[in-house]
């Protein structure tokens, strides 16, 4: 096991693609996982990390919740040694922007190249073509897989070649050369084309895919692609090699509060109290999936802040804490917190509720951009309690915490 | 249980709102293989509980050709005996999909109350807004209230809340094969019914080897000419019952077949629509879906129309009443009489053999003679195909018209299906103990 801690972000603003962080971390063996939201950033939960992660979703809404408190936090986390990993919206984040939120997190000197103050003219129209950035466009040449290729910078014996998907990423320019790990190379028969080719060479072909920028005795890592994509193992493999190639070169900072004292304040519920705990995940989860599995037979979607939200992205999450409950329940006993025992309980049984009556305002042609809004709210916040249950649990059972041995043994 | 299996035994006591789980073991599907081989043991368990056993049988919602039922052991109210009503339509596999094999409901409740089975977890929920309400009326409220249109209902309307002796359970909106007054059970337990939706997945020991010979059986079946003909009409013409689609015909609209079902054993009849509209209906439901071929001719021998029929056939679902009973006693020849007739039927309905197969299912074979002749031996042939039907968990009408799917087959398959060695002795024994 390594035991290195991983913070993700996956607050207001995300989209569900931090999951995907999860599948990747877990399947690699890293456990010490914290899952983090706005407040956490901003109070700077995240200087006892080695690698803060903030994957996909709206740039403007993550900066706006992060705000300048949180900036500051990523800033001074980085400089004393941090790994910043941003794919896509978390990307786009600490790029250089004149553009308030964005200009709370100028850290990197790395353009931009799918922005254009003149849009392109679309081939598919779509609604994940372009987003407003300013009063500019940054505008999504292609989605699906892409072919990405390792430069010079990467490894100088042999280029590594796979591909990601890119879904609303950067293409990007650096301020130096040196920066660039891997280039968008081409694309692949899954390739969407939503501007024409040509646009689309033009825009990322040659140009940054993964960017890796130093800064102070950390550094950040931009990936324009979904790297971290569950079905792109390669890719996934890069992230891996790069986090532990990281780590390995600078463990200096400060340490002190990482492994098992990060448990000081949570506790243990036994017997009853934790299979009624499990009974309810199981009981609301079930609910959940059952309606929002009807709502993907609706033509609906919502447009939330800059991103378009369809009733898939929300199975995406449920099924996510679905598939690791069977592991939960295997235990007679469960680490958690007093507060996150009940914020749980309230946020799976809540989110039912909202399900059914986003149901019945569909089906009966209602508004229902609040009731979605509250949906996804409360999916962030449900998912970050499942996943700090489910990790603390599996952590502490690999580490072999005494607490948790005694759970069992009772 | 690891394999064609949830591994779960549900056991709800509804004196206590109790709900507690047993593992399903190897040893039991060894000595009982499945559908009402295992209800018919879990019967006898709890029979001081005076309870209500559903089960799914053994390949249900596999590849295994029409492995759709499920089944309801209990003891009826009207005969005193144990007898096995097969659970058809979808509703057969999404039990299994539910997350539990076998489902015990052990006593009363003190008030009315619905069972809400879903993903492994069952909810006993207060049905005080439904109770004294039609069965589409249930259906519609629960499928509102849980937000899915995919949920399946096993739910009893007035007739069964009332305590008449021809109640049925109805399955979704539709009427079913309960002849055994199964709904005024259901009724006396202030049980209004059950609502399942699962979205879980059933392990195969050896998928691979299991979907292969599924499949080949399959393609046997299929060069079985009757599988040219569609619906319940050309059943029943082969029963002996001329003129049924012409008579059928205007309100004819369209055939469909259970969970993977070769042969289309429903009709629906169109009564608010033209039945040759080639348009998704502007009514949610315009006609009536019919599985219940003697009630049919029952209702034709009346003299009512087919339309009327429907009318009749779709009231009866409603209400919650075995349409088979209401044509045979009400005594009655217009829609108007007959619907106003149900709460005063009175008489027998008798139960053929040994009184614990439902004859909702035809007691000879259809469109293939299965080398039969005498009818002794074909009342014996029947109750063993039923038997075996409804011990694996295939559509008990289907059984009946196809020799290529055979008890040495099935075997077959739920060897490769659970890794257990599972013989035509240990399949004897248990018919041998199923209780009739």
């Amino acid at each position: 096991m390594n035991s290195l801690k991983i913070g993700i972000y996956a607050g207001s603003g995300t989209s569900h693609s931090w999951l995907w962080f999860v599948d990747l971390f877990e399947k690699a063996g890293f456990y010490d996982l914290v899952f983090l939201d706005e407040a956490s950033v901003r109070n700077n939960h995240i200087k006892f990390l080695d690698v803060l992660v903030i994957s996909g979703g709206d740039t403007f809404a993550v900066a706006q919740s992060l705000g300048r408190e949180g900036g500051l936090n990523i800033k001074s986390f980085v400089e004393q040694g941090g790994v910043y990993m941003g794919s896509c919206a978390g990307a786009y984040l600490p790029m250089n922007s004149s553009k308030k939120p964005l200009d709370q997190f100028n850290f990197v000197d790395v353009k931009i190249t799918n922005l254009s103050k003149t849009l392109p003219v679309a081939e598919i129209s779509t609604c994940k073509f372009c987003t407003s950035y300013g009063c500019d466009f940054v505008f999504h040449p292609v989605r699906e897989a892409v072919r990405l290729k390792t430069t010079c910078f990467y490894r100088n014996d042999a280029a590594l070649e796979f591909a990601a998907p890119l879904y609303g990423g950067p293409g990007m320019k650096a301020a130096d050369p040196s920066w660039v790990l891997a280039v968008y190379e081409g694309f692949t028969p899954r390739t969407t084309f939503l501007a024409s080719q040509k646009i689309a060479r033009k825009t990322l072909v040659g140009n940054g895919a993964v960017v890796r920028v130093p800064f102070k005795k950390g550094c950040f890592y931009l990936f324009g692609p979904h790297l971290e994509h569950p079905k792109f193992e390669r890719a996934n493999q890069f992230i891996i090699d790069s986090i532990i190639l990281e780590t390995g070169k600078d463990k200096a900072y400060d340490k002190s509060d990482h492994g098992m004292k990060g448990f000081a304040n949570k506790h243990g519920i036994y017997g009853k109290q934790a299979r009624e705990l499990l009974l309810t995940l199981r009981r609301e989860l079930s609910n959940s999936r059952i309606v929002a599995g009807s709502l993907e037979f609706l033509p609906i979607h919502w447009l939330i802040g800059q991103k378009v939200y369809e009733p898939q992205k929300i199975r995406v999450y449920l099924e996510s804490m679905w598939k690791r409950l069977k592991t939960l329940e295997k235990n007679t006993g469960l680490i958690i917190d007093p507060e996150s025992y009940t914020r749980i309980k309230t946020a799976v049984g809540n989110l039912t509720i909202e399900l059914r009556r986003i149901k019945q305002q569909v089906d009966n042609h209602l508004e229902s951009l609040e009731t979605a809004i509250t949906i996804f709210d409360l999916l962030h916040v449900l998912s970050i309690c499942f996943f700090d249950l489910y990790f603390s649990n599996r952590f502490s059972e690999l580490a072999k915490d005494p607490e948790q041995a005694a759970f069992k043994a009772s | 249980m690891e394999y064609l299996s949830t591994d779960k035994i549900l056991v709800i006591d509804l004196n206590t709102a109790e709900v507690e789980e047993e593992e399903l073991s190897e040893a039991l599907v060894e000595e009982h293989i499945g559908g009402i081989g295992m209800t018919s043991y879990l019967y006898d368990k709890y029979k001081a509980d005076d309870p209500i056993v559903i089960g799914t049988g053994l390949l249900a919602g596999t590849t295994y050709p029409a492995s759709a039922s499920a089944q309801i052991t209990a003891k009826s109210p009207v005969t005193g005996k144990i007898s096995h009503c097969p659970v058809i339509y979808k509703l057969g596999v999404e039990i299994k999909y539910s997350g539990f094999d076998y489902i015990v409901v052990k006593g009363s409740s003190p008030s009315p109350v619905y069972l809400w089975i879903h993903d492994g977890v069952a909810d006993i929920s207060d049905a005080a807004d439904i109770w004294g309400k039609g069965v589409w009326e249930s259906t519609d409220a629960l499928r509102k209230f849980v937000g899915d249109d995919l949920l399946q209902t096993m739910m009893i309307g007035p007739a069964g809340e009332n305590g008449s002796d021809y109640a049925q359970v109805c399955y979704n909106y539709w009427s079913s094969p309960d002849r055994f007054g199964f709904g005024k059970l259901f009724g006396a337990k202030n049980l209004k019914g059950f609502a399942f939706r699962g979205m879980g997945l059933i392990e195969v020991a050896e998928p691979e080897a299991y979907v292969e010979r599924s499949l080949e059986i399959l393609k046997q079946v299929k060069e079985n000419g009757f599988l040219e003909k569609k619906g319940i009409a050309p059943i029943l013409e082969a029963l002996g019952h001329e003129g049924v689609a012409q008579w059928m015909g205007p309100v004819t609209h369209r055939h469909s077949a259970d969970y993977f079902t070769p042969y289309a054993t429903n009709t629906a009849l169109f009564l608010d629509e033209d039945p040759g509209l080639l348009k998704e209906s502007d009514n949610d439901e315009p006609g009536v879906i019919v599985s219940d071929i003697l009630a049919l001719v029952e209702f034709k021998n009346l003299g009512l129309s087919a339309l009327d029929t429907g009318r009749v056939l779709k009231a009866c679902a409603k209400y919650g009443i075995d349409p088979f009973a209401v044509a045979r006693l009400c005594g009655k020849t217009s829609v108007e009489e007959i619907t106003a007739s149900f709460d005063a039927i009175s008489g027998e309905i008798a139960i053929p053999g040994s009184g614990m197969f439902t004859p909702w299912c035809p007691t000879t074979p259809i469109f293939n003679d299965f080398d039969l002749s005498d009818s002794n031996e074909i009342m014996a042939w029947w109750e063993r195909r039923q038997a075996v039907a409804m011990i694996f968990g295939i559509h008990p009408i289907f059984s009946l018209m196809c020799p290529e799917l055979t008890e040495e087959n099935m075997l077959e398959l739920a060897s490769l299906g659970t890794g257990l060695e599972l013989t035509q002795e240990t399949l004897d024994k248990v018919i041998d103990t199923i209780p009739g």
